[in-house]
Formats: C-alpha cells, structure tokens, sequence
C-alpha cells in the first residue's frame, strides 16, 4: 500500500504548512487500528488530542478531591415533617424539669425541716393593716378572743346544742 | 435556647398558683361576696402582730404572750345587713366546704362553724363563722403556727 501521499502530508505537517483540513486527514489515518510499522511512531501524537477528549471525572472525583483539601463534605439537611409529639417534647422535657427541681426543693426542705414546725405560707404582703395603733389593734384582737371565749366557754357549751366534739376524723 | 424559654414559661405559669395558695379564708370570701354585701373587713398584719407583742400589756402577760406568739394575722369580716346573716353563713360555709382538702370542719353547732387549716399537728388557719347576738354575720379568720391546744390557750387567758 502506497503511503506516499500521508509522508508528505507529514512533511508539510511538521514545517508547519498543512491547513485544518490536511491535519484532519492525518488524524483519521492514524485512528485507525491498523497503522503502518513506518508511521506508527507517529500514532501517538495524532490520536492524543481524540484520547484526551475521551478523558473523564472518576465519580469519586469530588469525594477525592474535598479529601485531598482536607474540607468535610457538608451535612445533607433533609426536612422532615414535624409531628405534634416531636413539637412538644420541649415543654415535656421542661415540665420533667419542673417536676425534678420541685421534689428535690421538696425532698430537701423536709429533710431539713423534719422537726422543724411548718412554715406560715401566707403573703404577707396581702395584708394591708386596718390599724395603725397596736393598742386600737391590740382592743380589736382582744375583743375578737373574748367574742371566741364568749362562743366556745363552757358556759355555752353546756346548752342542749353544744358543738359536736371534734374526733380524729373530723380533724384529718 | 427553646427548652429554657418553655421552662421559665412554666415557672411563670405557677406564680398565680402560688400567690393563690397564700390566701386566706377571709380575703377569698371578701374577693368572691365582698362586693355584694356591705362587708366591713379589719386586718391585723404580721408586721402589726409584731407591734402587738411589743406593748408592755401584752409583754406582761404569759399567757396572752404565749397566745399571740402563735398568730401571724388576724382578719375580722363584718356583715351589719342582718337581712344577709343567713345567705352569708351559708356562702363561707359553702366556700370552706368546696375547699374542704384546705380546710376541715373543727366544730359546728347553731350559728357557730369552726374549721382549720392545718398541716401535721399544727394549725396554720383558724376560721371561726359565727352569728352574734345583734344578728349579724362574722368571720373571725386567724392566721399562724397555732397548736393543736390554741382554743384552750385562748379559753384560759
């Protein structure tokens, strides 16, 4: 087979003077599988721009890469429909917060006040004084204790309606 | 950030029981009728109560002193409507009733109920509702760490 036409397209290929078309024909030539014992030392440089074109990412480019730079691969954030058990674990969990702190406060004010009498747990902020004299209060409280001595003297408990004695259970 | 904002929430959220819980017989009757009735209410204050004790009257005297050592606050209702006397009874007696894990019957007789707030053997309310002899409505509402022997305390003084 008679090369004669590619070897001076050759020729003109490395002083430069082929034109797009020329150099296209040299290419294809050497594409193919069975090339000249002669001319395939010049295989190579004709099929590497086609090579290299076929050239691909690996999947793993990315993966590989952020490795390389040594940067994390972001969280996938997926959303995720909010049920109404998931919406109010917060204020589960706050009122078993609640609930802890109160029978702790609890648990250790009894230990501490196992002999100790029960604490007054009014407001006494809610007491607005109608007295301010302790004497005119004192009066008043006096008379207030001898009204109660009045009702419950023995006296009055004597009459056929006397109070009924309170028992245990009454009390309780 | 949301768990300690539902958790003060919460904690805000018991303040109003809380403040409700330091009320006493009195001051819940007068909140409920005081309005509707021409109630007179007199209050005797813990800090009054302080006073009280300091008086050389009652510094004197042991068994007034042991007596009033045991009371924090006194409040005295008055009902001058004689025409209301039954209607008011019932009212407080229905009140202590409703309430009657607070407060447990004492001793009742004609136009004389007594019941007690207490917590182990200690009486931290005292509330006596009576009819006097001019017809009218009381309530005589004692507030304190009292003991169980307080009413003989008062009857001995």
């Amino acid at each position: 087979m008679d090369y004669k036409y590619i070897e001076q397209l050759l020729d003109r290929y490395w002083t430069c003077s082929t034109t797009p078309a020329e150099e296209r024909i040299l290419r294809d030539f050497f594409s193919q599988p069975d090339v000249p014992a002669s001319l395939s030392r010049y295989k190579d440089l004709f099929v590497y721009e086609r090579r290299q074109a076929e050239v691909r990412l690996g999947a793993d480019f990315d993966e590989r890469l952020l490795r390389l730079a040594g940067a994390e691969e972001k969280p996938v954030v997926k959303a995720r429909p909010l049920t109404l058990r998931r919406r109010v674990r917060p204020l589960f969990r706050a009122a078993a917060a609640v609930a802890i702190v109160a029978l702790l406060g609890t648990a250790s004010q009894r230990a501490f006040r196992r002999d100790a009498q029960p604490a007054w747990d009014y407001n006494a902020a809610a007491y607005q004084d109608s007295y301010d004299n302790p004497q005119e209060a004192y009066e008043v409280l006096d008379d207030g204790l001898q009204e109660l001595r009045d009702l419950l003297g023995p006296e009055r408990s004597a009459q056929p309606d006397s109070a009924r004695v309170p028992n245990q259970a009454d009390r309780r | 950030m949301r768990t300690l904002l539902v958790l003060l929430l919460a904690l805000a959220g018991l303040l109003p029981a809380a403040a409700q819980r330091g009320e006493d017989f009195a001051s819940r009757y007068m909140a409920l009728y005081g309005d509707r009735a021409a109630l007179a209410c007199k209050t005797i204050s813990p800090a009054m109560m302080e006073r009280i004790m300091k008086l050389d009257t009652v510094r004197h005297d042991a068994g007034t002193r042991r007596v009033f050592a045991q009371l924090r606050s006194i409040r005295f209702v008055t009902a001058p409507d004689t025409a209301l006397t039954r209607q008011l009874y019932a009212q407080a007696e229905d009140l202590a009733r409703h309430n009657r894990r607070r407060y447990a019957a004492y001793a009742d007789r004609d136009n004389l109920s007594i019941y007690v707030r207490r917590r182990g053997n200690v009486l931290l309310e005292l509330v006596v509702l009576l009819v006097d002899e001019k017809r009218q409505f009381n309530i005589l509402n004692f507030t304190g760490t009292m003991s169980e022997d307080f009413i003989r305390q008062v009857l001995n003084i």
